[in-house]
């Protein structure tokens, strides 16, 4: 998989990229490629490359080198079509010339700069040979035609031509013919000369596109404090997870994210606790933030020791699914086939499921995702499950959200103030009960005084007969 | 040559004809012929072209456009492939036409070429600016009038305007087709901060109340007036049409009661669509038409003959048209 199609199925992460400054659109093609990295060899030296690339960013002595290389990233054109030429060994005209002139003179000056940066996680190739091919007058100036300086004989004919009062006379057109054909010629022998730096300029060529990747990846690091995160063998531990998207959101209403703490093992845990209390933002912030690790950038949290898996599949609700057009229980149960198989065939994964069967009666319901936990358990699936189901029994580790706390004076909790009162922080919970606030968060959302009350009455009755 | 001149006062001016054949490649060569011992650095471009080697409409042929040496210009590259110069590349764009990209070139052997610019007028603006880091004085752009065309002309400093026979073979049709385009040109400009904001919008009609808010009409252009009757005077009579100001909003607003009191803003003159009747009703009965983007009209060069063979008295369709508009009116053919 690569992040160009995670995209599409994962909404959390298409915030991401859209906040990534990409200068080119070799760079943007680039990071559409990037791969999902599952080895911890390869993660680990991405990780290092682009880490000290955070260090460059926050260094402001470095500030000059990084805006110029900013500047030549933007004025960059896309020259595959001229680099397909080229490996082709086709006689080039003056456009696809001036094309390779520029890029080398840009690629030249990016290579100057990324000394000054002293970095040297990306290489690009020294051009100065196709700068000197396709620069004899070695002005340095991103310009080009057939120059004088190429041929003698040209430049006198030329010079020649320039001299005869009627240039449509028989003489002008004889000397400006025999102009054309040693121009052909020294078009054929500068694309021969330079169908030997192919690999070069093709090399430079993708050493800029990730460049331009990597500078982003670093700006982004910085702008959304995010953190370079260490490569774990048994247990994925975060500190202070958090959502860079709601964050952002809540500080902008003048609010504060409250982050978690939370490490997951080669297990299920089981994650309870009341309604809005951030369960299903917990899971879509733990999904985004694997993304994120596997695809090579830093992470959202204080610290973060995360396993790489092979394959992150989820049961949050908001995946694009083939399997529209199924009943909601349909759909569900053959996602959870989906990652059973996966699970069987050895796969290392990642799951994060949101309630599962939750969509049909509660006492099969409870029964399937009872059956669930214990299949993954027994097949040592990393995986965090939300449930609202009481009576789970199951001896896996489960956590509880510690929900609302109410207020010591008499101010009403609303819709507007609930995240004040509102302790998303986790705790480990001991007992198969899972807390029963749906009544009271009913009413702070303002429902219907007769179906609150009703519920109640309903609720005090099937306790009695218990 | 005195517009010869004039021209060079200005960093950009456009050629347009008025109707296809009325001269304007001849006066966009007559205006280069003009400059050939000058050291004024000139860059030539065109707008709004369809880059068509022949005319489609009458089979004529489109004359290449001869340029000296050190002149600049901009065209598509595959015209740019067909070029009968010499020249030294400086720039290629990153943006596309339908001829693909665009290349700023300096000629270093005088010859032909064939000129297509950029596609709109935001582009134009971008690329004239950008022309004077090759050290461009005044650049000349080739420009149409067309309603399908994204470019408009008006984003030059000044205009010359190419009319003839072609647009008329009646001489007083002419002059009166003439006469009214030049006070088109001549609208008022809308000057406000808001300007700007105006500009970025591209369709629909938009409202613009007493504190200069500006409101979306929920109409989408001029022609579907008829259906939105009742949205129209939501929030006053001034109006910004980002379309073709057409005849028929021009008869609905005459009729209306706060005619006195109606201003129509318009992006330029080019996207004015009404006939001459329609549009003087509507000045008659106080209507008032402004422009975003203002330019202004050095001189007209007339074009005697018809594209069919017919040929007008030069002297006496010059004078006419003089007295008529009060600026100055050549014919290049008898230069």
């Amino acid at each position: 998989m690569n992040l160009g199609k995670a995209i599409h199925q994962q909404n959390g992460l298409r915030y991401i990229i859209e906040l990534l400054q990409l200068q080119s659109s070799v760079g943007r093609q680039r990071m559409l490629q990037q791969l999902f990295m599952s080895d911890p060899v390869v993660l680990e030296k991405e990780f290092e490359l682009l880490s000290e690339m955070v260090e460059r960013f926050k260094n402001s002595h470095f500030l000059g080198a990084i805006k110029v290389i900013i500047q030549r990233l933007q004025d960059l054109h896309d020259i595959q079509g001229t680099l397909n030429n080229l490996s082709g060994k086709a006689v080039l005209d003056d456009i696809e010339l001036f094309e390779i002139k520029r890029f080398a003179l840009l690629a030249d000056e990016i290579r100057k700069q990324l000394k000054v940066l002293d970095y040297n996680g990306i290489v690009i190739s020294d051009l100065t040979k196709v700068i000197k091919i396709l620069d004899p007058e070695q002005n340095h100036i991103p310009h080009f035609f057939i120059y004088d300086a190429y041929s003698e004989p040209l430049s006198a004919l030329r010079k020649k031509r320039k001299a005869i009062k009627d240039q449509q006379s028989e003489e002008a057109l004889q000397i400006h013919q025999q102009c054309i054909e040693i121009e052909d010629e020294i078009r054929k022998a500068l694309s021969t000369k330079l169908w030997a730096f192919y690999t070069e300029i093709s090399e430079a060529w993708q050493a800029v596109a990730e460049l331009d990747f990597m500078l982003a990846r670093a700006r982004l690091a910085v702008d959304l404090e995010l953190v370079k995160p260490q490569i774990s063998i048994d247990s994925s531990n975060f500190t202070r997870l958090f959502h860079p998207q709601v964050k952002s959101l809540l500080e902008q209403q003048n609010q504060q994210f409250q982050p978690w703490d939370i490490s997951l093992h080669k297990a299920p845990c089981i994650i309870t606790g009341a309604n809005m209390a951030g369960k299903t933002m917990l899971l879509k912030t733990i999904a985004l933030n694997q993304y994120l690790f596997q695809f090579g950038f830093f992470v959202a949290a204080a610290s973060a020791e995360i396993v790489p898996v092979e394959k992150i599949m989820t049961g949050i609700g908001d995946e694009q699914s083939e399997l529209s057009g199924l009943s909601s229980f349909a759909a569900e149960m053959l996602n959870i086939q989906a990652i059973i198989a996966q699970a069987r065939a050895g796969k290392k994964l990642l799951v994060l499921i949101d309630e599962p069967a939750r969509t049909t009666n509660p006492h099969e319901g409870i029964a399937i995702a009872n059956a669930l936990i214990d299949l993954l358990e027994k097949l040592e699936v990393r995986s965090l499950i939300t449930t609202h189901y009481s009576g789970l029994k199951t001896n896996c580790r489960k956590l509880r959200v510690k929900g609302l706390h109410f207020p010591t004076n008499t101010e009403p909790i609303t819709v507007a103030n609930i995240n004040q009162y509102m302790d998303y922080s986790l705790v480990t919970h001991k007992s198969d009960e899972v807390p029963r606030e749906a009544l009271q968060i009913a009413k702070i959302l303002g429902i219907d005084k007769a179906l609150t009350d009703g519920a109640k009455l309903y609720a005090d009755l099937n306790e009695k007969k218990l | 040559m005195p517009f010869v001149d004039e021209i060079l006062k200005y960093k950009s001016v456009s050629i347009v004809g008025m109707e296809k054949n009325t001269g304007k490649t001849e006066c966009l060569n007559y205006v280069l012929k003009r400059l050939e011992n000058s050291s004024h650095k000139l860059a030539i471009t065109s707008i709004g072209l369809d880059g068509e080697g022949m005319d489609q409409v009458s089979l004529t042929h489109k004359p290449e456009i001869h340029l000296k040496e050190g002149d600049v210009f901009v065209t598509s590259e595959a015209y740019y492939r067909t070029k009968k110069l010499d020249a030294k590349i400086l720039n290629l764009s990153k943006q596309r036409t339908s001829m693909g990209r665009l290349v700023t070139a300096r000629v270093t052997a005088a010859g032909k070429v064939l000129i297509a610019g950029p596609s709109d007028t935001f582009w134009l603006k971008k690329l004239l600016e950008s022309l004077s880091q090759f050290g461009v004085q005044t650049t000349l752009v080739d420009g149409a009038l067309s309603r399908q065309s994204l470019g408009s002309p008006a984003i030059t400093e000044s205009m010359v305007l190419a009319t003839g026979a072609a647009l008329s073979a009646n001489m007083q049709t002419l002059i009166s087709k003439t006469a009214f385009l030049h006070e088109l040109i001549n609208l008022p400009l809308w000057d406000s901060e808001k300007s700007d904001e105006l500009l970025q919008i591209t369709s629909g009609l938009w409202a613009i109340d007493k504190q200069g808010e500006v409101h979306d009409l929920g109409i989408e252009s001029a022609f579907l007036l008829e259906d939105n009757k009742d949205k129209l005077f939501e929030f006053g009579t001034t109006f910004y049409v980002s379309g073709a100001v057409t005849a028929g909003l021009l008869n609905f607003l005459r009729m209306q009661a706060d005619i006195e009191n109606t201003v129509i803003i318009a992006r330029d003159f080019s996207h004015i669509f009404a006939d001459s009747d329609s549009y003087h009703a509507f000045t008659k009965r106080g209507g008032q038409i402004k422009v975003l983007l203002q330019t202004k009209l050095i001189s007209v060069c007339v074009n005697p003959v018809s594209p069919q063979g017919y040929v007008l008295d030069s002297k006496v369709l010059r004078e006419k048209l003089m007295e008529r508009i009060g600026i100055p009116v050549y014919d290049l053919f008898k230069l």
